[in-house]
């Protein structure tokens, strides 16, 4: 095998510039978020000071008058993980029972709606727009919580069911089928077998489906009236008409990320299951 | 054909009732949540429908027609298609490459090395999408992005990229480096689980590095490939977010797609009737290519 | 309550926080416009809430929200708002009204937008009479820009609460140094002062661009919607409205025509020829011109920089450009005009849920309190208080902007004017200033768009 210096040399060479590419946009960005609300240096350099004034102010409001936007995302942080909360009950509670009926049944007219699920996921968001706008305004959902998570439990349904069936697919039959012959009801079976040995695999589609709706900003911006504004919708807004909070959009903007950053570490060797919808294990 | 629920042994009635009901509740969802909607948008591309003006008259298919005759249209289905072609080829050559520069890595140093690279390699992927366009559209302005930081200390003047023909490709780096680690991920998942043993007699059998990629391993990621391609290229061709936040589809029209188009048309013109047919022209092309894959699966599985 | 020009503007909202101290100063002006007439007694909309849309970022609407706490200990009324951002502030409520969603019990609009709410909103004479007497004393309380404002049945659906024209402001030191004075003098013939004319702004940017010495000589709101409604603002200037009393586009004739290609042309030539404007301005709204100039980078900037006058007459904040000073931007019509009038104004949709208490609201934006506050920044449409914040010492707003207001135009003129061809408009120009079209095409396709929409809604034939 070819180890020499030089190939190991230009495998070290491309990391370093692929390292560049991923990284190199964020490091001007976190020391705009470590340098004092309203100063950016007009060339690059690093802050005098670091201080963590803009992330205080992003997450509690308040700093020093006209260099910070004085909101807090605290709210906007609380109406994201309402969403995403309601989001998951619904595509765990609708899509669990669809992905046990699909894994276990055979049939053809079940696989083509399984396959339907497939074209629900890419059609683009944007046609359903303005239905779905109508339908949620005239429901007098606007704004709410609910509104926009009945939307985004839509738009993350597939990919639940998807995920969801994979788990399913790999429990053997044969620990229901006993379960079954031996009196159990379907409800018990669901109960005792399947919902305990799927756990692992809810918990991989609720952290896909909490993601999805944590980072959605169309129908999260058409639908914001200020009272249920997620994080996406609070992180544009630092760019107004009026003036732009560079410092506290980047604070605002890392913080941001913990939330996947935890998803990461917790379920980032499903990763690919989800971003594939199963069709790659 | 036994089309019924086979391998669930036999159930008993009120279970089959309540599978049925399993099955049922989404698919009640879906028929509220989206089938509904389209039949809705498809409906109304069929109206002048312009609910702040009260005007909502049916004009048959006027709305497609005016939109098939405008020469916009047609420029804006053409920028789709080259976003989706140039983001997804870029993103799919560099994917491909860092994977496989990852397993060599972990090959010729150590297991974690190659950890460690596909944990920086993958960290555009953990921002959320809205803050990632902020953060890239505060990196072309003038006097406080690096990149003109970068210009300046070249000599060179700062350039106003967010407002230029520029604008648009600029974009698409954004989301080529947004949306790298996705297929990067996935490729490089199929790779760590090719099976080694035909990789291993290739090399036994005097193949060069090229040729084992070339003729092995290639062909053995094909299925996954084919995949990933189709998901990437379809997520593409929806691209909103980093369009919206960088450039509104600016400057003019220059960076406006089917999606954006579609946007601006119902949310800011307001005029539902039209942007509901861009809605349905916008539709087309994801429906046709899914038709055609599940075909072509139908085929293969008979 | 004289606003002391020394008082920050936190320490004055803390001061009128004090509620013991508020109805104090109104009752003691005695009847001034905007007073908040006698409360009823046991606050009658206790425990009602009330959904306001106002602009994210808006700087000098601010102290109105700080003082909200006031208002809601008054009246028992709670105020909740929504920041929209400013490009979406029109369609958004547009669409939430026309929706009969109940979303908003306020709508919070410019002027030029307003036309297309006017089907969604309840009159308000009644309640303007009941509270200040009469119409006509209404009126005679506000600049007459905003009597072209009404409904087009003549009734009045709206109650203007800030007013603001687009300035200049220029680095005094640099105007002031004598070197500067004398090298200016001796290439232009004439002394170097603020500008009084569109030919003097091209030779003062051009004097002070030194690309060397990373300096313009003036940078602009020239992005996007403001960068429109800013060429909106200077063919106002010229004496024109957009449409004739016949409802046909100015533009069309030869002399507008002629007049909006200049204008379009100086935009376009000094970004992208002359290079007098730094070329983000094509991208700038007004806080990142305030931005841009603090940082020394221009020598003049333009737009609606009162919002940051009172921020700029802090010594500790214009370290980099020393003192500040205001000019009318001179216009094409050859004199210093006014500009586009910026009215903000407020009604009640009529999907309002709590029509009363929103009226409660609006009465209170305009009392003194609030709108002397918020004058850092704007100006209150209230010509009395208008002239209090900056024509009499120690106001709070330059001369000039009170003196470009005097004399601006409103260009609302149809409801229909102010969707679709604001946004073609804003399409167009967006191209313009990235020197893509040229700028006949732009006035042909501006003016082709106008009159399809005139034409659609049967202004014209």
């Amino acid at each position: 095998m070819n180890r020499s210096f030089a190939y190991r040399a230009s495998l070290v060479l491309m990391a370093i510039l692929a390292a560049l590419w991923t990284l190199f946009p964020f490091a001007w960005y976190f020391l705009v978020s470590l340098t004092t609300p309203g100063h950016i240096p007009r060339r690059f350099s690093f802050p005098d000071v670091i201080t963590f004034q803009s992330y205080v102010a992003a997450l509690l409001g308040g700093g020093t008058e006209g260099t910070t936007a004085n909101v807090s995302i605290l709210p906007n942080l609380i109406n994201s993980f309402i969403v995403a909360g309601l989001t998951v009950a619904g595509c765990t509670v609708l899509g669990f029972g669809a992905a046990y009926v699909f894994s276990r049944g055979r049939s053809t007219v079940l696989s083509v709606l399984f396959n339907g699920l497939l074209v629900i996921r890419m059609t683009p968001a944007v046609s359903l727009a303005v239905p779905i706008y109508l339908m949620i305004n005239s429901y007098g959902l606007a704004d709410t919580h609910l509104g926009l998570s009945l939307v985004h439990t839509m738009l993350s349904l597939p990919l639940a069911i998807w995920l969801l069936k994979g788990f399913i697919d790999g429990i053997p039959t044969e620990i229901e089928e006993a379960a079954l012959i031996d009196g159990a009801s379907v409800p018990q079976t669901l109960r005792y077998i399947i919902i305990p040995l799927a756990a692992p695999g809810i918990a991989v589609s609720a952290c896909f489906v909490f993601l999805a709706s944590y980072v959605e900003f169309m129908f999260a911006s058409i639908l914001s009236r200020g009272t249920a504004d997620t994080l996406p919708i609070a992180i544009a807004g630092y760019n107004s008409e009026h003036q732009t909070f560079y410092n506290e959009m980047a604070a605002a903007s890392f913080m941001s990320m913990i939330p996947l950053f935890a998803f990461f570490y917790v379920a980032g060797r499903y990763m690919v299951r989800g971003l594939t919808m199963g069709a790659v294990k | 054909m036994s089309s019924r629920a086979a391998s669930i042994a036999r159930p008993d009635r009120s279970g089959r009732y309540l599978l049925g009901a399993l099955l049922a509740l989404p698919f009640i969802y879906v028929a509220v949540f989206y089938a509904y909607p389209i039949y809705k948008v498809v409906a109304l591309s069929l109206r002048d429908y312009q609910i702040a003006y009260g005007i909502d008259d049916w004009v048959g298919l006027d709305n497609y027609a005016t939109l098939l005759s405008d020469a916009e249209t047609w420029l804006t289905i053409a920028r789709t298609l080259l976003y989706t072609a140039i983001c997804v080829s870029v993103s799919f050559g560099l994917g491909l490459g860092m994977a496989l520069l990852t397993v060599a890595l972990a090959d010729a140093f150590a297991e974690r090395y190659g950890r460690i690279f596909r944990h920086i390699v993958i960290a555009p992927m953990i921002f959320v999408p809205a803050a990632a366009g902020v953060m890239w559209a505060f990196a072309y302005t003038e006097h406080y992005g690096w990149v003109n930081h970068i210009l300046l200390a070249l000599g060179l003047p700062a350039y106003p990229w967010l407002v230029s023909d520029a604008a648009f490709f600029l974009v698409m780096v954004t989301d080529i480096w947004g949306w790298t680690p996705f297929i990067y991920l996935i490729l490089l998942a199929a790779l760590q689980s090719l099976p080694q043993e035909p990789i291993e007699a290739a090399r036994v059998d005097g193949a060069n590095a090229w040729q084992v990629f070339r003729y092995v391993t290639l062909p053995l990621l094909k299925p996954v490939i084919v995949i990933a391609l189709t998901i990437k290229t379809l997520d593409t061709y929806r691209a909103f977010d980093y369009l919206w936040i960088m450039t509104k589809g600016g400057p003019g029209t220059s960076s406006t797609t089917l999606n954006l188009a579609t946007y601006k048309t119902a949310f800011q013109s307001l005029t539902f009737g039209n942007a509901s047919a861009l809605a349905v022209i916008t539709m087309i092309f994801p429906l046709a290519v899914m038709i055609l894959l599940l075909v072509l699966r139908r085929r293969q599985t008979p | 309550m004289s606003h002391h020009p020394g008082l920050t503007r936190r320490a004055a909202v803390a001061m009128l926080g004090l509620p013991a101290l508020w109805p104090a100063a109104a009752a003691a002006q005695g009847f001034i416009p905007g007073t908040l007439p006698p409360l009823k007694a046991g606050k009658p909309y206790a425990g009602t809430t009330i959904k306001v849309p106002t602009q994210k970022g808006w700087a000098s609407f601010a102290p109105a929200v700080e003082l909200t706490k006031n208002f809601e200990d008054l009246t028992g009324i709670k105020v909740q708002y929504d920041m929209i951002p400013g490009s979406e502030i029109g369609p958004k409520q547009l669409l939430a009204v026309s929706q009969s969603s109940g979303t908003y019990d306020v709508v919070t609009q410019h002027a030029a937008t307003f036309g297309s709410f006017f089907r969604f909103l309840q009159p308000v004479d009644d309640r303007i009479a009941a509270t200040w007497g009469s119409v006509e004393k209404f009126e005679s309380w506000f600049f007459p820009a905003q009597k072209g404002v009404k409904g087009r049945d003549g009734k009045h659906y709206f109650v203007p609460f800030h007013a603001n024209a687009q300035i200049g402001y220029y680095r005094k030191a640099l105007f002031e140094d004598a070197q500067e004075r004398a090298a200016f003098k001796a290439k232009y013939g004439y002394d170097l002062a603020p500008p009084t004319t569109i030919e003097q702004v091209r030779d003062i940017a051009t004097f002070f661009t030194r690309p060397d010495k990373n300096l313009y000589g003036l940078t602009a709101n020239w992005g996007a919607g403001q960068g429109y409604v800013a060429f909106i603002g200077y063919y106002s200037d010229t004496g024109r409205d957009l449409l004739d009393a016949n409802f046909q586009p100015t533009m069309k004739t030869p002399e507008g025509r002629a007049k909006a290609i200049e204008i379009l042309r100086f935009m376009q030539d000094s970004i992208h020829k002359a290079k007098i404007v730094n070329p983000d301005s094509a991208n700038f709204q007004t806080g990142q011109v305030s931005d841009f100039f603090l940082s020394g980078a221009s020598a003049m900037a333009y737009g609606w920089l009162s919002d940051y006058w009172t921020f700029m007459q802090k010594p500790e904040n214009t370290r980099q450009v020393g003192p500040v000073g205001a000019f009318r931007f001179p216009s094409f019509g050859g004199k210093p005009a006014g500009g586009f009038s910026s009215w903000w104004v407020m009604g009640i949709p009529k999907d309002s849920k709590h029509p009363d208490a929103a009226w409660e609201y609006i009465k209170w934006l305009l009392n003194e309190s609030p709108q002397i506050e918020m004058a850092a920044g704007q100006l209150p449409p209230i010509k009395t208080l208008a002239y209090r914040t900056a024509v009499e010492p120690g106001g709070v707003n330059p001369r000039a902007l009170y003196d470009a207001f005097v004399e601006a135009r409103i260009a609302i003129q149809v409801p229909e004017m102010s969707q679709q061809p604001n946004r073609k408009g804003i399409e167009l120009y967006t191209q313009l200033i990235a020197n893509k079209i040229t700028p006949e095409k732009f006035v042909d396709d501006y003016v082709a768009e106008v009159e399809k929409t005139l034409k659609a809604a049967g202004y014209i034939k």
